[in-house]
């Protein structure tokens, strides 16, 4: 017994020490952040004239000047966070003279002399910013450090910052080639970090989509989408008969951006297998007010799938009158299909939306316009006059 | 007789070191993640993310309640997340009061027949949907009373996106939490089939437009332990639990899932509180059992506010509730877990954890108390060991509280101040002396309500969000 208790003594020693620990720890690091803050308050106020020469010399011809006084190590933080936040907001000539100053205050060394920490946080602290100071100068140590990063979400904030660092085409595909080759299906997470790069990536995409790993093709496709190449639809076509689905997303939303479809393609795709395909291009219809294609939106509201025929006579509200006209043409029917009930919720809808936003003459015509319709093909509604 | 009470008196105290120690273990995996979601948190660029269309879309399922002093806010606080592209579907499940009209009159919706829902998964029968082509993301089902579980099922069956949360109706969720969840979502998107977010009380906070202006501790009591105990079960818990994949829970009040495999394992079991637990159990039962590789993950940075129990009628209610779910979940679904290789961490660890230290710690320390005052009162040396016991109890768990304290520190740092800080360490060290106890009681007399098949929801009010100001302005 006598063992046991000393021993639980012990135990209540060992615990009180490793609390004590605990709790310096936390309270250090609480007084190095209030320390942090405090002094980052004073910078900013300090250098509150000189940030404000900044703003309003950003519109004139000449080279910003840097503080007269050199800056610490801490005055470099304050007011690179200040200065990047302005960089991210601005762009073209704006943003180039920012990056100029931060270039002026050495703030590029700065990070680059970090970049070799030997704590990890330093590290991508260091590489973060120095992507977003846009240093080409620094995208072979970030690709070092790259490599040599075990593969978490750190990778991913490391490549961002490679492609925003980029000078070629050639650094941004091996920094995305690196991604897909040793992380899961992230293509939409790669595609959006390739989104970081002014350069011109077409070629670069077009390459991935003769790769036999989906992710590549995938990233390609979600990359084709903001620099569509006339000449790519058939290539394209083929991927949406692919067995992954994602391709297929990715595919038929590149067609869409592409325009270059003709009647039958638009007309097998709104019969397509995959529904969400379907969905897709009904709503392309709609948004992009492609009229031709009424009576193609007029069969979809008969799909099987309800999201479809829903999505289908929401698009035919938005191609104006004809399309309008056509949904209480098939809502005044006497059948029993689920189109029709669709049809009918959807008209009813749209003329409480109308009545509710009628605030000048047209508006008042148009809404008049849409109960003339309305009542030809359904006649006088009750609840429909009691709303309106 | 005394050696027997002295005998399981000590094993009782064993069970309890063992329990402390396995915590122990797992704050350290939460020790080791948290360098990795400081770099995410602070670097990665949700800026550009919540303005980027390469964001899968997510539909937020919130079901609501007698939810009427809420629900406005809570809704205006999702209608205005940073996110792309996503939709708010409020399932009002036969509320008695007005929460229906509060959310007509508040965003003008109309009533439309519900056949814009499909019947992927059986419910009660639903009234309508409401909507308003002014708030086009926003959706309002009305229907008849089913439950929790059975409102997030009917919000599945109108949902359009692969993607769902549910969210609880008392909850606000910060402008950034959703993009936070979906960057983590995107990095293995093939993998991921439910991401937690991180619930924290808002009690105390000042709210303002559906959004937590500014953080404080609450003033209360009982909102200020589970303070405390939340941030020790989601920041010393959860963390840890899923760096190895044996997260057995991802809270009702906010999470992200797949939903073809929602759908896949049935949807929510009704009929029974717990089934935010239940869900993750025949995820993590369906993805093993038919080897698919998956995660289950917990995004500590992606924050929803929720608003605690602020009386001990409630509190005790809410508690043998859980008890109840608890109970439920391990006979249904635990058991066939339990110890089998082929489910790993789950039938390993995390099962066997939940049900010989959770579900059956009553009986063990209940028994095990009794034991040590029985030895106790037969011999009066015994008091001394009771006394170190009791003590190694209380600096284990404090220590324990402490390690949750030192991670919100290094990632998260909501309560800044000094004084913040000192009145969590006396909370943590006074939950040893009553509410500790009082937890194992109310699981307790939930396990009697299981056995006695009550299956009431028990007492639950809600109190509005601007309470504070309505106090000031009074």
């Amino acid at each position: 017994m006598f063992s046991n208790l000393q021993a639980a003594m012990w135990m209540i020693g060992v615990l009180l020490v490793v609390m004590m620990l605990v709790m310096t720890v936390t309270l250090v690091i609480k007084a190095r952040k209030v320390w942090f803050k405090k002094k980052e308050a004073s910078i900013l106020a300090e250098y509150n004239d000189y940030l404000d020469y900044v703003q309003l010399q950003l519109d004139e011809e000449e080279r910003l000047r840097t503080p007269l006084k050199p800056l610490g190590s801490l005055e470099k933080k304050v007011l690179q966070k200040e200065l990047l936040q302005w960089v991210d907001r601005l762009d073209g000539m704006h943003r180039r003279k920012l990056l100029q100053l931060c270039d002026d205050l050495g703030l590029i060394e700065f990070n680059m002399q970090r970049l070799k920490s030997p704590f990890s946080l330093t590290k991508i602290d260091a590489a973060y910013y120095l992507g977003a100071l846009r240093t080409g100068k620094a995208t072979p140590n970030l690709f070092s450090l790259l490599y040599k990063t075990k593969f978490d979400s750190s990778v991913y904030i490391l490549a961002r910052s490679i492609v925003q660092t980029a000078k070629d085409p050639s650094e941004v595909s091996e920094a995305l080639r690196f991604l897909i080759d040793n992380g899961k299906q992230q293509a939409q997470l790669i595609a959006d970090i390739s989104k970081e790069t002014p350069l011109d990536l077409r070629e670069l995409y077009t390459r991935f989509l003769e790769e036999s790993n989906p992710s590549y093709i995938e990233v390609g496709l979600i990359g084709l989408q903001d620099q569509v190449e006339l000449d790519l639809s058939e290539r394209v076509h083929r991927f949406m008969e692919s067995e992954n689905r994602d391709i297929r997303q990715a595919a038929a939303n590149l067609l869409i951006h592409s325009m270059d479809l003709t009647d039958e393609d638009v007309e097998y795709y709104l019969q397509f297998p995959d529904w969400e395909v379907r969905k897709l291009f009904a709503e392309w219809i709609g948004s992009a007010e492609l009229i031709q294609y009424t009576n193609l939106l007029r069969k979809s509201l008969n799909d099987t799938n309800w999201i479809v025929a829903r999505t289908s006579g929401q698009s035919l509200i938005k191609l104006g009158e004809g399309g309008f006209e056509v949904l209480c043409e098939v809502a005044g029917r006497l059948d029993q299909h689920h189109g029709t009930a669709i049809a009918k919720e959807l008209v009813e809808e749209e003329l409480k939306h109308s009545i509710d936003q009628a605030h000048s003459l047209e508006d008042i015509t148009t809404y008049n316009q849409k109960v003339f319709v309305y009542q030809k093909f359904i006649g006088e509604n009750a609840s429909l006059t009691r709303v309106m | 007789m005394r050696d027997v009470l002295l005998a399981y008196g000590i094993f009782a105290m064993y069970y309890v070191l063992t329990i402390n120690t396995i915590y122990l273990g797992i704050i350290l995996f939460s020790m080791k993640k948290i360098f990795k979601i400081m770099k995410e948190s602070f670097y990665s660029k949700y800026d550009t993310l919540s303005g980027s269309k390469h964001v899968p879309p997510i539909s937020i399922l919130v079901p609501a309640y007698n939810e009427e002093l809420t629900i406005k806010e809570n809704v205006r606080s999702l209608l205005a997340l940073h996110y792309p592209k996503y939709e708010v579907i409020v399932v009002n499940d036969g509320s008695g009061d007005k929460t229906l009209d509060v959310m007509i009159d508040e965003f003008e919706l109309t009533y439309h027949p519900p056949t814009m829902i499909q019947n992927t998964i059986a419910t009660e029968k639903v009234r309508g949907v409401y909507y308003n082509p002014e708030f086009p993301n926003l959706y309002l089902v009305d229907k008849e009373n089913g439950g929790k579980a059975d409102s997030l099922n009917a919000g599945i069956n109108l949902s359009h996106y692969p993607l769902i949360s549910s969210i609880d109706a008392d909850s606000l969720l910060e402008k950034d939490a959703l993009i936070r969840i979906a960057r983590k979502y995107m990095e293995n998107p093939d993998e991921y089939v439910a991401i937690g977010g991180n619930v924290r009380i808002a009690n105390g906070c000042r709210i303002k437009n559906g959004m937590v202006e500014k953080v404080n501790l609450p003033k209360k009591m009982w909102p200020m332990f589970q303070t405390v105990e939340y941030l020790k079960a989601f920041l010393g818990g959860r963390i840890g639990w899923s760096e190895i994949n044996g997260l057995i829970i991802v809270s009702g009040a906010f999470g992200v899932f797949k939903k073809d495999y929602v759908v896949k394992v049935g949807g929510y079991r009704g009929g029974y509180p717990g089934e935010d637990m239940n869900i993750i159990l025949k995820l993590h039962r369906y993805m093993l059992d038919n080897k698919l590789p998956y995660k289950i993950d917990f995004c500590p940075d992606a924050v929803c506010w929720t608003q605690a129990p602020d009386s001990y009628k409630i509190l005790s209610s809410q508690r043998k509730r859980w008890g109840r779910g608890n109970l439920k979940n391990m006979i249904e679904e635990g058991r066939f877990m339990f110890m089998r290789p082929k489910y790993k961490v789950m039938g390993w660890l995390t099962i066997p954890y939940n049900i010989i230290f959770e579900t059956l710690s009553p009986y063990f320390r209940i028994t095990g108390l009794l034991a040590l005052i029985g030895y106790s009162l037969l011999d009066m040396s015994g008091w001394t060991i009771m006394a170190v016991f009791m003590t190694i109890n209380v600096l284990f768990g404090t220590l324990l509280g402490l390690g949750s304290l030192l991670l919100e520190e290094m990632a998260f740092q909501r309560y800044p101040k000094f004084r913040q800080y000192f009145k969590m360490i006396g909370y943590t060290v006074l939950m040893f002396f009553g509410y500790r106890q009082l937890g194992i009681l109310w699981r307790f007399l939930g396990h009697i309500d299981f056995f006695k098949k009550n299956n009431s929801w028990g007492t639950m009010t809600r109190t509005s969000w601007n309470e504070d100001e309505e106090d000031q302005a009074a």
